[in-house]
């Protein structure tokens, strides 16, 4: 066995020479070993083998150009999460609605005023989703719920500050 | 990258365009299966798209990327979405010519192991991936990607030196594995440079 190179350091050396990555002085000692010590010169060729064996592996690249793909995704992403930004203001402003609702039964005032302004700015928030996206505020219980709303002078003040402050997060996330 | 970071969506577009075969080739040696590298691969872009923000341009932007790259898909085959190497799609004749296609071809001709081309890849991808993960990624980064011991270092957030011991030990359990693959004779096989 004296003719194999065991010591990690010398295999380290070796390997980094192959590599390039020694200097001057450091490369000229490795391969003036590699020239006259069988057991050096075994190694060397080992490892020759093994690069070979790599370069043989396949250049591999994507099967099809996946740009379009990823670019949608990433616009979905974003989306969702404004989408997330509007909902979750408004769920908690529906949670007011229906507490001001359940507080105060007999009022028959009609919500119209209340629907065209929620309304409003929903649209305006959601012109930029796509139509996949739009789920996310649409099914708020919010929605469902909204036009049983007797009190709404009360609670509109709430619903327009929860949707401006939703709106202006978005407009400040917006890249 | 910085483009991209100061507003220009269409930088985010060119970025992909740009870098996506580079993402691909590394994910694709630590998890060989086209399929999954597709999802991973948009992974990867989605996380720069996400984290965009927080981008320093204190190294290149490429060692930034593989460092992304390689741990989405360590992620995946920790998390058991590892292929078995009997899926390797190097079986799939028609669908190997679809993907190498668009990559130029420098390799030089095989040695005369009596393995036809496709076998001798296969088992040679398996010898890689039976590699330890720090060791297949730095032969990745440093035989198939061209990184120096340096960059290497910088994404995988270690010293040259470990790399440089990483890349040794990576080359004894090669020859190891190669041997069991090819036969005790493989490395008299390859022809003098």
């Amino acid at each position: 066995m004296s003719e194999r190179l065991e010591r990690q350091s010398d295999l380290e050396q070796l390997s980094a020479w192959m590599d390039g990555e020694l200097d001057a002085p450091a490369a000229e000692g490795v391969a003036r070993l590699v020239r006259e010590d069988p057991a050096w010169r075994a190694a060397w060729e080992e490892f020759r083998a093994v690069d070979w064996a790599l370069d043989l592996c396949p250049p591999v690249g994507p099967r099809r150009d996946l740009t379009e793909e990823i670019v949608q995704a990433a616009r979905r992403q974003r989306l969702w999460r404004r989408a997330v930004r509007i909902a979750a203001p408004l769920a908690a402003a529906a949670a007011v609605i229906i507490a001001v609702y359940f507080a105060w039964p007999q009022q028959q005032t009609p919500p119209t005023a209340l629907m065209q302004t929620v309304e409003n700015e929903i649209t305006k928030a959601l012109q930029d989703v796509p139509q996949e996206d739009q789920f996310i505020v649409r099914k708020l219980s919010f929605f469902e719920n909204y036009p049983e709303v007797k009190r709404y002078q009360q609670v509109r003040d709430v619903v327009d500050a929860e949707t401006l402050s939703a709106l202006a997060a978005l407009e400040s996330a917006d890249m | 990258m910085l483009a991209f970071q100061a507003g220009d969506q269409e930088a985010f577009r060119r970025l992909v365009k740009r870098s996506q075969s580079k993402v691909y080739a590394v994910i694709y040696r630590l998890v060989p299966n086209h399929a999954q590298v597709e999802d991973l691969t948009q992974e990867v872009f989605l996380r720069v798209f996400r984290t965009a923000a927080r981008y320093r341009p204190m190294a290149k932007f490429s060692t930034w990327l593989y460092r992304i790259a390689s741990n989405v898909a360590l992620n995946a085959l920790r998390s058991g979405r590892k292929m078995k190497l009997s899926s390797l799609e190097l079986g799939d004749a028609d669908d190997e010519s679809s993907w190498r296609r668009d990559v130029p071809d420098t390799r030089s001709a095989p040695p005369a192991t009596g393995l036809d081309a496709e076998e001798l890849e296969a088992r040679i991808l398996a010898a890689i991936a039976e590699l330890p993960e720090s060791q297949r990624i730095a032969i990745t980064l440093n035989k198939f990607e061209h990184l120096s011991y340096q960059e290497i270092a910088k994404m995988l957030d270690c010293s040259t030196m470990a790399v440089k011991s990483l890349l040794s030990r990576a080359r004894c359990n090669l020859r190891t594995a190669l041997v069991r693959y090819l036969g005790e004779d493989f490395a008299e096989k390859v022809p003098n440079p």
